[in-house]
């Protein structure tokens, strides 16, 4: 990556910083998605974003990717805000941050090859690998996409289709690492698949953060999923952010009812600990909490 | 373990007690045009009256084929029951007509599923619904089966029932259509209740009060359940019994304790590994 895109971060200054963000839908029945949401990511964290269904995860994310105007409040990255900076500059900060969704296959043309799917954004930003010698450039660096994310570099030839829900997740991924972003938001990334590759792609996303040092805005609404991979947690409701916090306090003394709330709703995944452990009293005297 | 399910186990039933549902080595096949999945292989359990037994497993495990069997409701073609039965009240319910099963659904046995849209009529009020599956089961008159309709989704939490009971399916949450749902499975005092994935598709803090929902009224009118899930979270806080399926077959069964305690199965053991908890591991 060219050093004019790159900038060292200070040491104290966020990588990503919301102030203030709202976004309303709609003409005559407003709906604000995301109302006044303040935030700071730092480089190199995880910062998990969670709430239920339709408080306005994604909103806030496409928001923060720009991909969305927002109806008032500034995203900086890096320093700039970007809402004023030159379209060029917003080029080469938007490479700086992708996205990875809960279903790939939905975001894949299914008639596109493994490589044409890796590459697109290459070819997209890079001239270096358009044309015919570039061609061969880009397979090269598709291939080391793969394998930095467990897959064969062999299958760039296959399609989408031939590929279980946790190996097109992995595509998605290598084609998001494909412009050495510092920034990947996870949008319910493991949402759609089951807990035994689901508990893969994780590892995989923990190991990839250590190696690449990525920051990571990783948005769930399994609290669990989230006590495994967030530094700090953000608790979203109806649009606001109630609870900001380190992991650990966030999950060890909730300052926010609406978060203990949603704690105390998480199935426990011990039966002598669960709602029912009164139940089991007679077998259990002396082992619960 | 004898003792151990006698002093836990809350309901009335004598241990010894004849199950109520029994599958005995059910094989479920589905022959589609160029190839044969073998959805359910041998798998067999017992449910006894007032119990949970949790089914689990990941997604394609045979969890749905294996619950749909026991009414029928596996589409034919291309499903084909290639071996095993199904008894209920002495009778092997694989070998059923169409019209004797219809009988026992809903009244003997229930069903909910995930999505309750797929079996609410989108274009009749969900007070109307509740209320013909009780003319249906009971014979009740037009007027007595509208009160009891009303008492059935009080009785399920909708709140300000009157209200509710002449809207569409479409215009509740889905929290309040998935309580519909249970009411029309409940009205006919069924004896066993079939919850295939019944929360999944909620946010987490419906999801408690649905499970909540469904072990009071399961306590309140002696019913088995049969509950289908992908989620050992939710095996632990509500199930009895746990069955955990993976490629078509049963791999594991027992007493939710032993089975959480001491795992028999390797992939049992990589499930419990894998399932994120919220204590800090
Ligand atoms: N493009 C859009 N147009 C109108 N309303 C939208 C749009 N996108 C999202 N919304 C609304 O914004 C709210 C938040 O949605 P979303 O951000 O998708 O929530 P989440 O990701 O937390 O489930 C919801 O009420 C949703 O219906
Ligand atoms: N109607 C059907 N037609 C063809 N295959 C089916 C049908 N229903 C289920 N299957 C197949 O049977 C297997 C078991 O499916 P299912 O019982 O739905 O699994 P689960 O409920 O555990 O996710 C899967 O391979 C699935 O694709
Ligand atoms: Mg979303
Ligand atoms: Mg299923």
């Amino acid at each position: 990556m060219s050093p004019e895109t790159r900038t060292p971060a200070a040491a104290d200054r966020p990588l990503l910083e919301l102030d203030g963000l709202r976004k309303e839908f709609g003409g005559r029945n407003v709906n604000v998605a995301v109302d006044d949401v303040s935030l700071e990511v730092r480089e190199g964290e995880t910062l998990a974003l969670v709430g239920e269904s339709g408080c306005g995860k994604t909103t806030l994310t496409r928001l923060l990717l720009r991909l969305l105007e927002p109806t008032a409040g500034s995203v900086r990255f890096d320093g700039r805000d970007l809402a004023t900076v030159s379209a060029t500059e917003l080029r080469a900060v938007r490479r700086q941050m992708q996205v990875v969704l809960q279903d790939p296959y939905s975001s894949m043309n299914p008639r596109m090859r493994i490589t044409d799917i890796v590459a697109e954004p290459l070819i997209t930003h890079d001239p270096a690998v358009r044309g015919r010698r570039g061609r061969a450039r880009a397979r090269e660096r598709v291939g080391e996409l793969l394998e930095a994310v467990g897959l064969n570099a062999g299958i760039q030839d296959r399609y989408p289709h031939e590929f279980s829900g946790g190996q097109r997740q992995r595509v998605s991924i290598a084609r998001a690492l494909a412009l050495q972003p510092r920034l990947l938001v996870l949008d319910e990334p493991t949402s759609a698949l089951d807990v035994s590759v689901q508990a893969t792609v994780l590892e995989l996303l923990a190991e990839l953060q250590t190696r690449l040092g990525l920051t990571y805005v990783f948005v769930s609404h399994n609290l669990a999923v989230v006590r495994q991979v967030a530094d700090r947690v953000a608790v979203m409701r109806r649009g606001r952010l109630v609870e900001v916090g380190e992991a650990e306090q966030v999950f060890h003394t909730p300052q926010h009812p609406y978060t203990r709330q949603l704690l105390d709703a998480v199935p426990v995944l011990d039966p002598r600990r669960g709602r029912r452990a009164a139940e089991r009293a007679p077998r259990t005297s002396g082992e619960s909490r | 373990m004898t003792m151990d399910r006698q002093t836990r186990d809350q309901s009335h039933r004598p241990v010894d007690a004849e199950p109520l549902l029994q599958i005995k080595h059910l094989s479920v096949d589905f022959r589609l045009a160029t190839s044969v999945v073998h959805a359910v292989q041998d798998v067999s359990l017992t449910v006894h009256a007032g119990e949970t037994l949790a089914v689990v497993g990941e997604s394609g495990s045979g969890k749905s084929a294996t619950a749909l069997s026991v009414l029928g409701l596996n589409p034919t073609p291309p499903c084909v029951y290639t071996g095993g039965e199904i008894l209920f009240d002495g009778h092997d319910l694989l070998k059923l007509s169409e019209k004797e099963l219809g009988r026992i659904r809903g009244r003997d046995i229930a069903m909910v599923f995930q999505d309750p849209m797929t079996s609410l009529d989108p274009l009749q009020h969900v007070g109307a619904q509740v209320a013909e599956v009780l003319r249906h089961h009971t014979g009740m008159s037009r007027a007595e089966a509208r009160e009891a309709a009303l008492d059935a989704l009080d009785e399920v939490g909708i709140p300000d029932p009157a209200q509710r009971y002449r809207q569409y399916p479409h215009e509740l949450s889905g929290g309040l259509r998935q309580r519909v749902m249970i009411a029309t499975a409940l009205v006919g005092r069924p004896r066993v209740l079939i919850a295939d994935e019944p929360t999944t598709a909620l946010d987490v803090t419906v999801q408690r009060q649905i499970l909540d929902l469904l072990v009071t009224l399961q306590h309140k009118h002696d019913m088995a359940v049969v509950l289908i899930t992908h989620d050992l979270a939710v095996v632990a806080e509500t199930a009895d019994r746990v069955a955990v399926m993976n490629k078509g077959e049963v791999v594991e069964s027992g007493d939710v304790l032993d089975v959480f305690d001491r795992p028999a199965d390797d992939y049992t053991r990589r499930l419990l590994a894998v399932t994120p908890r919220l204590e800090a591991a």
